[in-house]
């Protein structure tokens, strides 16, 4: 029998929501300070202005009118989370509708969420006109939502609570760094400043170095390394990477998307001076097998084409978009046509496996991850083990991820789960483009770019595109970030609601 | 009119007009004048070999777009082209070259050119700045193998069609009071709510 829902859980998610969207406001104030005292942009200013006072007035709201009712249980703290990004979504997307550069507030919606859930899609019109305030709230969005939107309102501005680490969860994050979920997130947000500070000295001083003024070089120095190691894929001028027509650039670029890509836990044990962590992790040894196969597949493809006129040119271009795509980062330096055009269908399918599979687990990375992929290839040689062997022999299979794990089948089962929700939600996106008549390979890429939360475009986003294309997207974008368990989770919640006792 | 009055009167206006009475053209002229049949023949060939010259050549020289760069490129590879678009961004000198990214409403192109060409460009386009209108003739590359595959145009020359210009935003009249009301309404909430 399922349980209708009662009045104290819709108060306790109500309240927790409601401090969410109050912290989604209270971010909007970072850009509104740089646009009023760096940048001097007094209309951009308004707009965030607005937005802010919008999602704070409204979480106040929220939380007062649904005051906290005991402890926040675990399916309560799915459906905070997985509405959470919904309103941040809304709430986010108010000073950049009203930038004026953007067709609807559907169109606005999708891009706050391809930036909270950093996949880096983007439907701005004339982005090289958009201000610095509103171009750096859309870098500002994969930075807050690549740590976790619920997860840092409740450690820090709410005060961790016993609900802290189900929310963690829900969010799809799994790995503790420190004893406590409050002292891992800020472990977290630590890590991530540091390398902020760091990755945004390092794309100044190659912004200068490639000849930028040296204010624009750091604008752009701390847009990118934010999106990059977010694996966001956004970039203030309309080009994205291939406007700095620049090999130092995209080497830059390629070590921070790399780094974004990598477990949270690892960058932890690689600080605490545990270098054989590295080579010893599954994760990381699944990754660079991964980006070895696919950048031959990718590269067997351009060249059977003969798309560039060298080896030089054919391995920079491949490798940045094999990287690009595998840690599910979205950058580019060719323009979203020239996938179709010019780099045939091999290389295309190989771009949607290497996206399709993604980055590491607990990092900001989206896709499959590299760990679930290396536990079923290890469960597979397992079964094949067992075939081989004589009958009464027993097989185990261990991993070293961390720590030396064992391999059960209750792990294999629910690593299955999560990896057919993935194939899932490429399928769906992949029939909504087949239905609007796109071919199946670029139905199949766009899909799998906004589900594996990359970014990367063979043309189909586009403010022009279908609006129900548009929903798929950004549900596809929402669910693939949440890993879907708290998506399911909502849908949970609301069969409940009007179907239980 | 007729077919006949046709070929001895229009054709003939346009036969004298286009063939002068003197030197090379005076034996042209007087045959085609006495031979009406052959007006129509000589003005369909001219028509259709003009055609050919509009649709190709004439499209191949003149001034094409990012969308026809973009989606066509074998067409226009390594040849002269000519491109319109607004500057925008930043000009990245490298050594005695540099770049600059033009925009012509579709898409923005790289152009790599002379350190010199680039002196001229006065206002980069961005927020609230109209950049400068720079019209480029340079070969395109649709994988360019100086620079790492990039689609690009190496600019020959290159000259400001429409000077840009910093555009003056008038402070908006709604947002800005809007935005002071709403802020100072949320304030009183909150201290109403932390009073309470």
């Amino acid at each position: 029998m399922i349980l209708r829902p009662q009045a104290g859980d819709i108060r306790n998610i109500g309240y927790y929501l409601g401090r969410i969207i109050f912290c989604v406001g209270i971010t909007m104030f970072v850009p509104a300070a740089a646009g009023l005292f760096l940048f001097r942009e007094t209309v951009p200013v308004c707009d965030f202005l607005l937005g802010a006072d919008t999602a704070v007035l409204s979480g106040l709201l929220l939380s007062r009118l649904c005051r906290r009712h005991g402890e926040l249980r675990a399916a309560q703290a799915m459906v905070v989370v997985s509405l959470s990004w919904l309103a941040a979504m809304a709430f986010g997307a108010i000073p950049l509708y009203l930038s004026g550069h953007y067709n609807s507030f559907l169109d606005t919606c999708f891009e706050t969420m391809s930036g909270f859930t950093t996949t880096g899609l983007t439907l701005v019109l004339d982005l090289d006109h958009l201000s610095r305030t509103h171009n750096l709230w859309r870098h500002l969005g994969p930075f807050i939502g690549g740590q976790g939107i619920a997860i840092v309102a409740v450690s820090f501005l709410v005060g961790g609570s016993s609900g802290a680490w189900k929310i963690y969860l829900g969010e799809a994050r799994d790995e503790k760094l420190a004893p406590n979920v409050v002292n891992t997130a800020r472990l977290i947000w630590l890590i991530s400043i540091v390398y902020l500070v760091a990755g945004t000295a390092v794309m100044w001083l190659v912004g200068v170095y490639i000849g930028m003024a040296p204010d624009s070089a750091l604008f752009h120095g701390m847009c990118i390394f934010m999106a990059g190691f977010d694996t966001a894929g956004f970039a203030p001028q309309s080009q994205n990477i291939l406007y700095y027509h620049s090999l130092p650039f995209e080497i830059s670029t390629i070590v921070f998307m790399v780094l974004g890509s990598l477990n949270f836990n690892l960058h932890y044990r690689i600080w605490k001076g545990s270098f054989r962590e590295v080579w010893k992790n599954l994760e990381t040894r699944t990754l660079l097998l991964s980006v070895l196969l696919v950048s031959l597949l990718v590269m067997a493809g351009l060249k059977h084409l003969g798309v560039y006129p060298g080896a030089v040119a054919m391995f920079r271009k491949g490798f940045f978009h094999v990287i690009s795509a595998h840690t599910t980062t979205g950058y580019m330096t060719v323009y979203s046509g020239q996938f179709v055009r010019d780099w045939g269908d091999f290389a295309l399918a190989g771009m949607v496996i290497a996206m399709g599979l993604g980055g590491c687990a607990c990092s900001t990375a989206g896709g499959i991850k590299m760990l679930r992929v290396g536990a079923i290839c290890k469960a597979v040689t397992e079964d094949i083990k067992k075939l081989i062997l004589p009958e009464h022999s027993v097989v185990v299979q261990k991993f070293y991820h961390i720590k030396t794990m064992f391999l059960d089948d209750r792990q294999v089962r629910n690593i299955l789960i999560v990896t057919l929700g993935y194939l899932f939600l490429y399928g769906l996106g992949t029939l909504a483009g087949v239905w609007y008549g796109y071919p199946f390979l670029q139905a199949l890429f766009e899909s799998t770019s906004a589900a594996a939360n990359v970014g990367l475009s063979c043309g189909i986003t586009d403010p022009g595109m279908p609006v129900l294309l548009k929903l798929v997207y950004i549900v596809e974008m929402w669910a693939g970030r949440l890993e879907l368990m708290s998506v399911f989770a909502l849908f949970g919640f609301a069969a409940a609601f009007l179907k239980g006792r | 009119m007729s077919l006949t009055r046709f070929k001895k009167y229009a054709c003939g206006d346009f036969i004298r007009q286009f063939c002068p009475g003197k030197g090379s053209g005076r034996f042209l002229r007087r045959v085609l004048l006495h031979n009406p049949g052959l007006n129509v023949i000589f003005i369909v060939v001219l028509f259709c070999l003009s055609a050919g010259f509009f649709q190709g050549d004439f499209c191949l020289a003149g001034t094409v777009g990012s969308r026809e760069l973009i989606n066509d490129p074998g067409r226009y590879d390594g040849t002269t082209v000519t491109f319109r678009g607004e500057a925008v961004g930043d000009i990245m000198y490298r050594g005695k070259y540099g770049w600059v990214n033009l925009y012509d409403g579709y898409a923005a192109v790289g152009i790599w050119t002379e350190k010199e060409n680039l002196k001229d460009i006065l206002y980069l386009g961005g927020y609230r700045v109209k950049g400068d209108i720079i019209e480029v003739s340079g070969m395109f590359n649709k994988s360019c193998p100086e620079h790492g595959g990039d689609l690009d145009i190496h600019g020959v020359s290159i000259k400001r069609a429409v000077p840009g210009g910093v555009s003056v935003i008038p402070s908006d009249t709604v947002k800005l009071p809007a935005a002071l009301l709403f802020t100072a309404v949320v304030v009183v909430v909150i201290l109403f709510l932390r009073a309470k």
